[in-house]
């Protein structure tokens, strides 16, 4: 009966562990399929993605080219689709990975401090991510973007601000954890300074986790720049952006669904591999 | 829960609510333009700004601008709103968050109903069927829903059931219960997508126990086991979260109630923020904070009452 039952544990694990790898691939294809094509945008796109053709307005998506050279169509001032939403990637993700670092690196640096010193760091910090949480942080940062003004580092100072207490919280836990553990001890016996003890003994220990709850953060952050774009308190308007293209197309609804459908669509894709590949991950991690 | 626990919780909240204020103080004096200016009409001269200088106290020092700044908001005599002017201001800030707040509650009660009857009932079933064709189905639907921002759902619905098949109103409240269908269900989404997810793991959990074993031993039958037995200990993280979100749309859905021009106080904000109506964005910043940590606040106490295992584990 026992033997049974470690048997069906093992089993179970196993299960999960081939669902998480198979996540992890879906997840990773369609990231890289959105990073590609972001980068390759860098260099090359079927057209210039602002040069307007005024003969060729709101064209339907041709997928088979047909009709036209358009594959996903133009919007209201004849500028191709495909090639918009290619440069459109650059801003919109680009915004999102700096503020992920800038996030991380509060989490992470906060999270160290705080579980390794503990007393007053650690009160200090627990308190202000309690703050942080009790706070509607995306009305503050609607009303200081659109008072101080926005602006990419601006946007990207703000959005960093916002979702660090996961990975504080967990990297303080686990800091606590691994500073009483015997190799932290063996690295003071050989001499080891503490900031040499917390970044190159207790930090290694913690990344692995930090990696994928920072991957999870990717799609919020992702998404929370296309609500502010979406506001207009996001990115301005010589730059492209997911969110911008998708607010652009609200007033040709109507009559051009595909205008903020392209841009939506790319936001979609992205964001479901983040959250797969996030997913798999967090799934192999907690059966090890 | 210990007197000293609520006490603490107490002060912690007010802490935040000042924190928000005094960030908010800040923002407006180190706006890049003088809010005077900003108020004055465009062809006002030098003496009329200098009026309104006077007339809100900007030319006091900071320490004398933020006890004002303060009362204001304690006495809620908060001035006049500079929306909606013909030659003279219309409404009282106060009369203005007013009149919007019961669109807000309004909305947030019917998006939280809407995402309780969707996602607790497909939550049960999919928590009794783990791994089903049902289950994955489900997971799949709310990774897709949780991919796209929900602007574009929404944008999606009004050209759907707005303009093409015209059976809703496209924005606005003028039509009645008609017109907060479709922002209340495009605000239900994501959060529903969440709750169908608490609801099955929870369910999960909670049928392996060994309580529910025993019911199951003692031939209660099935009805009985999942509605007495099985919701009841499910209903307590539940609360939680459901609370949690309440808090969060009391202070009204900036984008949703954009997108929809929904009169609420989301809405408000938008259009004080970007119409330069400085002394609306004054009040109702920290007012929806306050809501937000009152809110916080009450389901703490709740979670207390309703789960008498976690009042002990605080004691303890």
């Amino acid at each position: 009966m026992e033997i049974n039952e470690q048997k069906f544990q093992q089993k179970k694990i196993a299960w999960i562990k081939r669902r998480g790898s198979k996540q992890i691939l879906v997840g990773a294809i369609m990231v890289s399929l959105i990073l590609i094509m972001v980068l390759v945008s860098v260099f090359w796109t079927p057209f210039d993605p602002n040069a307007t053709d005024l003969r060729a307005r709101n064209v339907a998506p041709d997928l088979l080219q047909k009709a036209h050279k358009h594959i996903l169509g133009t919007d209201q001032l004849g500028r191709d689709m495909l090639s918009r939403m290619m440069t459109g990637g650059q801003v919109s993700v680009m915004i999102a990975l700096l503020s992920l670092v800038g996030t991380t690196i509060i989490g992470v640096v906060l999270g160290l401090l705080s579980g390794f010193y503990g007393k007053w760091v650690d009160s200090t910090a627990s308190i202000i991510a309690d703050l942080r949480n009790a706070m509607p942080t995306t009305l503050l940062m609607i009303v200081a973007l659109s008072i101080l003004g926005t602006s990419i580092p601006m946007l990207v100072l703000l959005m960093s601000l916002v979702e660090w207490v996961t990975i504080f919280r967990t990297v303080r836990a686990r800091t606590i954890v691994e500073k009483n553990k015997e190799y932290v001890m063996a690295a003071y016996c050989a001499g080891a300074k503490d900031s040499h003890v917390i970044f190159k003994y207790i930090f290694p220990n913690v990344i692995s986790e930090v990696i994928v709850l920072a991957t999870l953060l990717i799609s919020s952050l992702v998404l929370l720049e296309a609500s502010l774009s979406f506001l207009g308190v996001g990115v301005t308007r010589p730059y492209p952006s997911w969110g911008r293209m998708i607010s652009d197309g609200n007033n040709y609804i109507y009559s051009s669904w595909w205008i903020s459908t392209v841009p939506a669509l790319a936001i979609a894709v992205f964001v479901m591999g983040i959250n797969f590949l996030g997913d798999g991950l967090q799934k192999k991690l907690k059966m090890e | 829960m210990s007197s000293a626990y609520i006490v603490k919780r107490i002060l912690r909240g007010l802490l935040t609510i000042l924190l928000a204020v005094v960030v908010i103080f800040f923002l407006m004096r180190v706006a890049p333009a003088d809010p005077a200016v900003v108020l004055a009409s465009e062809d006002a001269t030098e003496e009329d700004i200098q009026a309104i200088r006077e007339a809100w106290g900007l030319d006091k020092p900071y320490t004398e601008q933020f006890l004002l700044y303060v009362r204001s908001l304690i006495t809620g005599d908060a001035g006049m709103s500079y929306q909606f002017c013909v030659d003279k201001p219309l409404y009282k800030v106060t009369e203005l968050v007013m009149m919007r707040l019961p669109n807000t509650i309004k909305l947030a009660f019917t998006s939280i109903i809407m995402s309780i009857l969707m996602a607790i009932p497909i939550g049960i079933v999919c928590g009794l069927h783990p791994g089903s064709w049902i289950d994955n189905l489900v997971t799949s639907i709310g990774f897709i829903i949780n991919a796209f921002p929900n602007f574009f759902i929404g944008m999606i619905l009004i050209l759907v059931f707005g303009l093409k098949l015209k059976l809703l109103p496209t924005g606005g409240n003028d039509a009645g219960f008609a017109s907060i269908l479709l922002p209340a269900f495009t605000l239900s989404l994501h959060f529903s997508v969440t709750l169908t997810r608490m609801t099955r793991t929870q369910f999960i959990q909670v049928m392996r126990s060994n309580f529910i074993r025993t019911t199951k031993a003692k031939g209660l039958d099935r009805a009985k086991i999942l509605y007495i037995h099985g919701l009841r200990n499910v209903s307590i993280p539940l609360t939680t979260i459901i609370g949690l979100r309440i808090g969060a749309m009391l202070g009204g859905s900036i984008v949703v109630e954009t997108l929809f021009r929904w009169p609420g106080l989301g809405y408000l904000l938008m259009t004080s923020v970007t119409g330069g109506d400085y002394p609306t964005v004054q009040f109702l910043v920290p007012y929806v904070c306050a809501v937000f940590v009152v809110i916080n606040f009450i389901v703490d106490m709740l979670y207390g009452v309703l789960d008498p295992r976690a009042k002990a584990e605080k004691k303890a």
